[in-house]
C-alpha cells in the first residue's frame, strides 16, 4: 500500500528544554488505513500531532504527505487533510451551518454549501444547524468537529481524542461515524485516544510512544499478545488431580480455586489444550476464554 | 492565492460584526461618543476664540483618526476573536495561507474605514455643519497613508499578542492609543513638546494631520509631506508585517495550541 504520510526521524526540543519531547520518531500512514497513536501522558503524542499539522515547528526530521515535503507545500497539502479534536472550540457566534461554510471556504471550496448539506445529513446535525456553536453540548460539538474534518473530502483525517470526555453512548455513535466515513470515502485516519477499547475497534494498526520514542508498531491484537497470554477458565467436574499432574508436567501457568481453574496459554494452543484435557478424561461444566487486550499491553508498558 | 479562503475569513468576521455587541460598540458607539464630546468642545472653543476653521480641523482630525483605528481594530479583533474562541488551532490547520489571512483582515479594515468615513462625515455635517470634503482630493492620499499606518499599528499590536498570548492583551490596546498624542491628531506639531518632536516626525500620520490642518485653514504646506507620510507608512507596514511573521514563527516553536 502506498504511504500517504511519512514521518522520518522527527525530533522536537522545546525552547528552554534540554530533553527532547519527541525523539527520533519515524512512521507512515498507508492508504485507507486507520493508524492509532497510543502512549501514556507525556509520551509525545500531542506534540507529534501538532508537528504533523504544522502548528508546532520541528527541531529536525521531515514530514511529507503524498510524497511532498510538508514545510514546502503546506497549504496545498492541508487542502487534503482534515482535523478534529474536542480540545479546541469553534467560533461561538456562528451557527453550525455557518461554521461549516467558514471552514469549507478556508479549505478553498468555491461553494461549500452542497458539502455542508451532505455533512449535516451524514452527522445528523439538521436539528441544530441554526444553533450557535457556543450553545452546543460537548457531544454535539464533537459531531460538528467531525463534520468539519470530513467536509472537504480530505484524503487524510487526523482525529486527536475525538471522543474525550463524552458519554459512552455518544462515544459509540462517534466511533460508528468514523468507521462509516472511512468505509464510505476510503479516508486514511490518524487516531489518538486514551480509550483502548475504542482504539481496538477503530484502528487497523497502532504505534506506541513512550517518553518521546516510538516503542512498538503493530495491530492491536498483535501488541496485546506480546504482553499477555489468553486465559482459559474452567469449572472442573472430574479429574482435578489428573489436571494438577498434567499442568506440572507441561509447566503450565495455572491457578486453582476449588474446582475453578485458570490456565494461561497462547491463543493458538487453546484448541490443542482442550483436546488433551478431553483425552485425559478431565471433564468441565463451564468454559470461558479471556483474550489479551490492548489495555493489558498499555498497562504493562506504562509500568515499565 | 485563493479568493475563496480570503472570503471565508471575511464571511466569518462580517457575521460576527453584527452579532457581537463589543464589535458594534467599537464601530459605532465610541467613535460617535468622541465626535459628540469633541465636537461640542470644539464649538465652544471656536465661539470663544473666533478661529473660523478650528471646528472643521478638529472634526476632520477626529474622523481621520477613527478611520486609522479601523484597520488596527479589524486586524487585532480578527486574530483575537480566534484566540478568545480557542479557534486559532482550527484555522491554522486549514489550507489558509498567512498572506490570505492578512489580506482578508486588511480588506475588512479598509471596508470598515470607508463605511466609518461615510457615516461619520454625514454625522459631523448634520450635527456640526462640518464638511470633510473641503479637503478635496487630498482625502485619497490621506486615506492611503492612514490605512498603511493603521495596518502597521495593527500588526505591531497583534505581533505582541501572538508571541506572548492573552497576558499582554491590555498592554497591546494601550500601545495602539499611544499613537494618538504622538501623531499630532488633536494639536499641531508646533504645539507639541520639543522632546517628542523627533518621534512625532517619524510617524506617517503626523504628515496627514499637518497637511489636513494646512488645507482646511488655507495655509501653505511642504509638498513633500504626503510623499514622506506615504514612504514612512509603507516602510512601517513592511516592518510590522515582518515582525508579525517573525513572532508567529516564534510562537509556532512553542506551539499555536497554547493561543
Amino acid at each position: 500500500m502506498p504511504s500517504l504520510l511519512t514521518v522520518e526521524h522527527l525530533i522536537k526540543i522545546f525552547p528552554g528544554s534540554a530533553k527532547p519531547s519527541v525523539n527520533d520518531i519515524s512512521f507512515s500512514l498507508n492508504e485507507g488505513e486507520v493508524l492509532g497513536i497510543l502512549g501514556p501522558n507525556g509520551a509525545g503524542k500531542t506534540t507529534t500531532i501538532q508537528m504533523i499539522l504544522g502548528t508546532l515547528t520541528v527541531t529536525s526530521g521531515s514530514i511529507s504527505y503524498f510524497g511532498k515535503n510538508f514545510s514546502r507545500h503546506r497549504s496545498e497539502i492541508l487542502k487534503h487533510v482534515g482535523f478534529a479534536t474536542t480540545y479546541v472550540r469553534l467560533p461561538e457566534l456562528l451557527t453550525v451551518e455557518e461554521n461549516l461554510k467558514f471552514f469549507g471556504y478556508l479549505s478553498g471550496l468555491s461553494n461549500p454549501q452542497p458539502q455542508v448539506n451532505e455533512m449535516i445529513d451524514m452527522f445528523n446535525l439538521k436539528h441544530i444547524k441554526n444553533e450557535k456553536a457556543g450553545s452546543l453540548s460537548t457531544g454535539q460539538l464533537a459531531r460538528v468537529m467531525l463534520a468539519k474534518a470530513f467536509l472537504a473530502r480530505p484524503r487524510i483525517v487526523i482525529l486527536d481524542e475525538p471522543t474525550a470526555s463524552l458519554d459512552p453512548d455518544i462515544s459509540h455513535s462517534i466511533r460508528h461515524l468514523i468507521v462509516h466515513m472511512k468505509q464510505e470515502y476510503k479516508t486514511s485516519i490518524v487516531f489518538t485516544s486514551h480509550n483502548m477499547e475504542e482504539v481496538t475497534e477503530v484502528c487497523d494498526r497502532v504505534i506506541v510512544f513512550k517518553q518521546g520514542q516510538l516503542i512498538a508498531d503493530g495491530t492491536p491484537a498483535h501488541l496485546a499478545s506480546t504482553v499477555s497470554k489468553a486465559k482459559v477458565q474452567l469449572v472442573i467436574t472430574q479429574g482435578i488431580e489428573t489436571l494438577r499432574s498434567f499442568a506440572q508436567q507441561k509447566h503450565l501457568v495455572i491457578t486453582f480455586k476449588d474446582r475453578f481453574i485458570e490456565i494461561e496459554v497462547e491463543e493458538s494452543e487453546i484448541a490443542q489444550l482442550l483436546t488433551q484435557l478431553a483425552s485425559l478424561g478431565i471433564h468441565y461444566s463451564h468454559i470461558s476464554i479471556e483474550k489479551p487486550t490492548l489495555e493489558d499491553y498499555f498497562l504493562r508498558i506504562a509500568q515499565i | 492565492m485563493n479568493i475563496y479562503r480570503i472570503w471565508g475569513v471575511m464571511f466569518r468576521h462580517l457575521i460576527v460584526n453584527f452579532r457581537n455587541l463589543l464589535r458594534v460598540t467599537d464601530m459605532l458607539y465610541w467613535p460617535f461618543f468622541d465626535f459628540l464630546i469633541w465636537g461640542l468642545v470644539g464649538r465652544w472653543m471656536q465661539s470663544d476664540s473666533g478661529s473660523g476653521s478650528f471646528m472643521a480641523q478638529l472634526c476632520i482630525a477626529l474622523i481621520l483618526w477613527h478611520m486609522t483605528m479601523r484597520p488596527v481594530m479589524e486586524i487585532c479583533f480578527g486574530i483575537m476573536e480566534e484566540i478568545w474562541n480557542h479557534n486559532v488551532f482550527n484555522v491554522s490547520v486549514t489550507s489558509l495561507k498567512l498572506s490570505e489571512w492578512i489580506i482578508a483582515l486588511v480588506l475588512l479594515g479598509i471596508i470598515k474605514a470607508s463605511i466609518m468615513l461615510f457615516i461619520s462625515s454625514l454625522f459631523v455635517w448634520l450635527v456640526f455643519g462640518v464638511n470633510i470634503f473641503i479637503v478635496g482630493w487630498y482625502l485619497i492620499p490621506f486615506f492611503i497613508i492612514l490605512m498603511t499606518s493603521g495596518c502597521s499599528i495593527g500588526f505591531l499590536v497583534i505581533s505582541l499578542i501572538v508571541r506572548w498570548g492573552k497576558m499582554v492583551e491590555n498592554l497591546a490596546w494601550t500601545l495602539s492609543w499611544l499613537f494618538a498624542p504622538l501623531s499630532a491628531v488633536y494639536v499641531p506639531l508646533s504645539v507639541l513638546p520639543a522632546s517628542v518632536g523627533t518621534i512625532v516626525r517619524l510617524l506617517p500620520m503626523t504628515y496627514v494631520f499637518e497637511t489636513m490642518r494646512a488645507v482646511v485653514s488655507g495655509h501653505p504646506f511642504p509638498s513633500y509631506y504626503l510623499w514622506l507620510g506615504l514612504g514612512l507608512g509603507i516602510f512601517y507596514l513592511s516592518l510590522s508585517l515582518m515582525l508579525f511573521v517573525f513572532m508567529l514563527n516564534k510562537s509556532r516553536a512553542r506551539g499555536l495550541a497554547r493561543l
